[in-house]
């Protein structure tokens, strides 16, 4: 009521505060609102995913006990620790953000992108064996073992399997960059206990990564 | 009305709730644990429906630890929570209302319940 | 340029407002100000009306005639497809909220801008993107596999460039959820002060369902189609029978935004009537909480009817039932706006202008729209009506009459808003008339023929439905004519239209209290909201 809300504000706001939002307090409760609906449209699309996972499982469970063997359980749960200990370390860097700490961000982000990196290799190393032996999606699987056995479309299991892994990738890829970006701001020291809402929505961006990935490796690798 | 502003609710100062350090090793910890069982389980040879039942209770709890301490859920406005929740919902219908079809197409005309494999067909043909 | 004349002389007297107060082509396409985007989404989405709308009149034409004369049946399938994909994803989603919506919602709300203007801009240069790759899919041979990429048809063996419309689309969704996920924020964080939610105006209810579902259901979609390139380009099988997948679970996926997304559509030409018919009666809205919470009813709802579209696709039997019943279920909360609105009407000192007359057909419409939907919500009858003419007339009169009708309303009734001038209101009448001649002729016989069992998608059908026929395509062309004319005169009226007064309606929501066209920021001091947006005699009361 008493500030101006047109064209010319009469008094300074901080470098960080947009020009539409009166307050930061108004301006980082809309910002993380508007990343929670982000993180739900998030949901829904990886919802498409599970339901093709479910579906093809209920028309084929037999194939689904066969095919999940051919995965590797040790690589996959240590994959899982790679991104729990990741998300640790981008919990601590936005714990950083909240107290100003802008070294200690940046610190974290790289001790997180250290753990993106190691999960990225570790399911660059299994793709490849699944492609040099032909665990392949639809109509590329060319696997005898599997053809020759009862099993009816072992091909679905490994669409499914390579969708599923290769969206959630896709997911820690497009992480992998965000971070980077919150950590050359930290390095610039642009956050501080008012302004780290940046921090706070990548942050939680990643959680969400890891959360999918939680539901991912029981359902692929841990079938039987 | 005074909630002109939906601004003020949160009752957060510059910086928001700091969670003390050692809640985040505990609740890593915690995931840790519950990954080793996870896996551990998959090895006792339960029956597939019970192993998949315990992989996903364990799942969720995992899940809820992530949510409400590493995304800060419980300390969050509540409206973030419900949305949350809202996104988990209709998932939900999603996966009910269609699975519903998938388990119910031979209740009514066995014929219809068929699902017929694209090799048997094959065969049916030879 | 436009000080007010009739609502107190305001700031603008130094003729400053949001379409001069920058230049050149480039404070356009980059702008961040939500009322220009609103602007360029609204001609963009109008240049590509008219494209669809040559398709329609080709289609109208070659249907004619019973005989498959000037297009052949593979041409008639790209025609109707590339009129349905370009109509319902650059058209129909788009129409009302992002242009509209876009405009009036941070007006409404008696703010500056939305909460997050360069996602805005984003969203608008996505839209853009996603639709160049439709057009690439048109001059590339285009596609023919329906707007509804069934498989396996689409998969497999359709003609054209399957890939390039799917990209197309799934871009395009991800315009539609960033614009939902915006105003979702902008209502709940942005609000002036005094503007409770019981005092938010229905259109910003009607958006904010809106855009519940765009970001809920749209990512589904957006799933759906990238699972559907992998299946065209690598051949994944989830939904191909040929490899074990299933194509009914596509129809499920498919749906399950496809059914909520006409309430995209439909809820914000909800949200002009509910301004409309209120401002133009001169009425308080009859039914406030109601019309608004049952906004968010059919939101919801609407999820969970999706399978009123698989009756005879090979879902079961049992959920048929259960789909069946749930549809019947909305159309309790759609019900209820129509007697609302009807109800505000009673008594109200209608005025007969054209925003009103447009808003009355889109009762008519929406009423027939809306019915016959039952018909094909009851599990026996779709099953003779299922893929006739009767299915297409009622989504033409749900979504095309209903959206057009609303849009046509809501921009004469904001035009003097957008652009500080005002129309011709007696061509506009004198249109009115010719459009709705136009649009009932086009789509009533449809219900006939469609009854008495003339397929959908064929360019050819037996002599007996050709009078049927050839009043749909001269009502067709009349109403392509209407809308050119209306095109023409409010085109005129931009460079010799009298200047608009603030409030030429005398309309008590927030948008009419700023100059026409508004300043660059929307409001030329601040912002406090003591009555409601259909409160007129407060609103008198505060004048004098
Ligand atoms: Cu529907």
């Amino acid at each position: 009521m008493s500030t101006a809300a047109g064209a010319d504000h009469g008094h300074a706001h901080p470098w960080y505060q947009a020009h539409h939002f009166k307050n930061m307090e108004q301006q980082n409760a809309a910002n993380k609102f508007g990343m929670w609906l982000f993180l739900v449209q998030e949901l829904l699309f990886f919802a498409g995913l599970f339901m093709a996972y479910a579906s093809m499982r209920f028309f084929y469970p037999g194939t689904w006990l066969e095919a999940a063997e051919q995965l590797d359980k040790v690589m996959g749960a240590v994959n899982t620790i790679v991104l729990l200990t990741s998300s640790l370390t981008m919990a601590l860097g936005v714990r950083a953000a909240q107290l100003g700490n802008n070294g200690q961000v940046a610190a974290w982000c790289a001790a997180t992108l250290a753990g993106a990196y190691g999960f990225l290799v570790i399911k660059y190393l299994e793709y490849s064996h699944k492609i040099h032996v032909g665990l392949l999606p639809g109509k590329w699987f060319d696997f005898k073992e599997l053809t020759q056995t009862n099993t009816d479309a072992p091909q679905l299991f490994f669409s499914v399997y390579f969708m599923m892994t290769g969206v959630h990738g896709l997911h820690v890829v497009i992480g992998i960059g965000v971070i980077f970006w919150i950590m050359l701001r930290a390095l610039r020291k642009d956050f501080s206990p008012e302004n780290y809402s940046a921090v706070e929505n990548v942050g939680l961006y990643w959680h969400l990564v890891d959360l999918i990935w939680i539901f991912l490796f029981p359902l692929l690798y841990l079938v039987r | 009305m005074s909630s002109s502003h939906a601004i003020g609710h949160d009752h957060e100062h510059a910086g928001g709730h700091i969670t003390p350090l050692p809640v985040y090793f505990a609740v890593y910890g915690a995931l840790l644990v519950l990954t080793v069982v996870t896996v551990a389980v998959s090895y006792m040879g339960l029956p597939p429906l019970q192993s998949i039942t315990v992989a996903m209770l364990v799942a969720m709890v995992k899940a809820t630890l992530v949510g409400a301490w590493f995304m800060h859920l419980k300390y969050d406005a509540k409206f973030n929570v419900f949305t949350f929740l809202a996104a988990l919902w209709f998932m939900a219908s999603f996966f009910v209302f269609t699975f519903y079809d998938l388990a119910s197409r031979g209740m009514v005309n066995e014929v219809t319940g068929q699902h017929v494999l694209h090799k048997d067909m094959d065969e049916q043909k030879k | 340029m436009s000080t007010s004349t009739l609502d107190g002389v305001g700031h603008g007297a130094s003729g400053t407002n949001y379409l001069n107060a920058k230049k050149g082509l480039m404070s356009w396409l980059f702008t961040i100000d939500h009322k220009r985007i609103g602007v360029m989404y609204l001609a963009t989405v109008l240049t590509f009306f008219l494209a669809g709308g040559l398709f329609a009149l080709a289609i109208r034409t070659e249907l004619a005639t019973p005989a498959g004369d000037i297009f052949s049946a593979a041409v008639y399938n790209k025609l109707f497809t590339l009129h349905g994909a370009i109509m319902v994803f650059l058209v129909l989603v788009p129409a009302i909220p992002a242009t509209l919506g876009n405009f009036l919602l941070p007006l409404q709300l008696g703010t500056i801008d939305v909460a997050f203007p360069k996602l805005n801009l984003l969203s608008f240069h996505i839209y853009v993107f996603g639709s160049l790759f439709l057009l690439y899919t048109l001059v590339t041979g285009g596609v023919d596999t329906g707007w509804t990429f069934y498989t396996p048809y689409s998969s497999s063996s359709a003609d054209g460039n399957v890939v390039a419309a799917l990209t197309g689309a799934f871009i395009l969704g991800f315009s539609s959820i960033l614009t939902g996920l915006n105003f979702i924020v902008t209502v709940h964080k942005m609000r002036a002060p005094g503007v409770t939610w019981l005092r938010m105006p229905l259109f910003v209810w009607a958006i904010y369902a809106t855009s519940v579902i765009q970001v809920l259901a749209t990512p589904v979609i957006a799933i759906t189609l990238f699972l559907l390139i992998f299946e065209k380009i690598v051949g994944i099988g989830i939904f191909d029978p040929a490899l074990g997948g299933d194509p009914v679970l596509f129809q499920h996926f498919f749906w399950f935004y496809s059914h909520p997304v006409v309430y995209v559509m439909v809820l914000p030409a909800f949200g002009v009537m509910s301004e409309t018919i209120t401002v133009h009666s001169r009425k308080h809205i009859f039914g406030y909480t109601a019309i608004a919470a049952s906004s968010v009813a059919i939101a919801a709802v609407g999820f969970i009817i999706w399978g009123h579209h698989m009756f005879v696709s090979g879902q079961s039997e049992l959920s048929g039932t259960v789909f069946s019943l749930l549809t019947f279920a909305v159309a309790i909360p759609t019900a209820i706006k129509l007697c609302s609105w009807i109800a505000t009407l009673y008594k109200g000192s209608i005025q007969w202008n054209t925003p009103m007359l447009y808003s009355l057909g889109f009762l008519w419409i929406f009423a027939i729209g809306g019915l016959t939907g039952l018909f094909l919500a009851t599990l026996a009858t779709d099953v003779h009506l299922h893929d006739t003419y009767f299915v297409v007339a009622h989504f033409h009169y749900v979504m095309m009459g209903g959206v057009l009708f609303a849009l046509v309303a809501g921009m004469h009734h904001w035009w003097p808003k957008i652009t500080g001038k005002m129309y011709n209101d007696t061509i506009g009448r004198v249109t009115f008339v010719l459009s709705f001649i136009g649009y009932n002729l086009t789509f009533f016989p449809q219900f006939v023929a469609g009854s008495q069992g003339m397929p959908r998608r064929y360019h050819q059908y037996l002599p007996e439905f050709e009078m049927w026929n050839q009043l749909s395509t001269l009502g067709s062309y009349l109403f392509g004519l209407s809308l050119f004319i209306i095109l023409g005169y409010l085109l005129q009226s931009l460079f010799s239209g009298k200047a608009a007064p603030r409030n030429p309606w005398g309309a008590a929501s927030l948008e009419w209290r700023t100059q026409s066209p508004p300043v660059e920021h929307n409001f030329e001091g601040d912002v406090v909201c003591t009555y409601g947006p259909y409160d007129y005699e407060a609103h008198r009361a505060l004048k004098s």
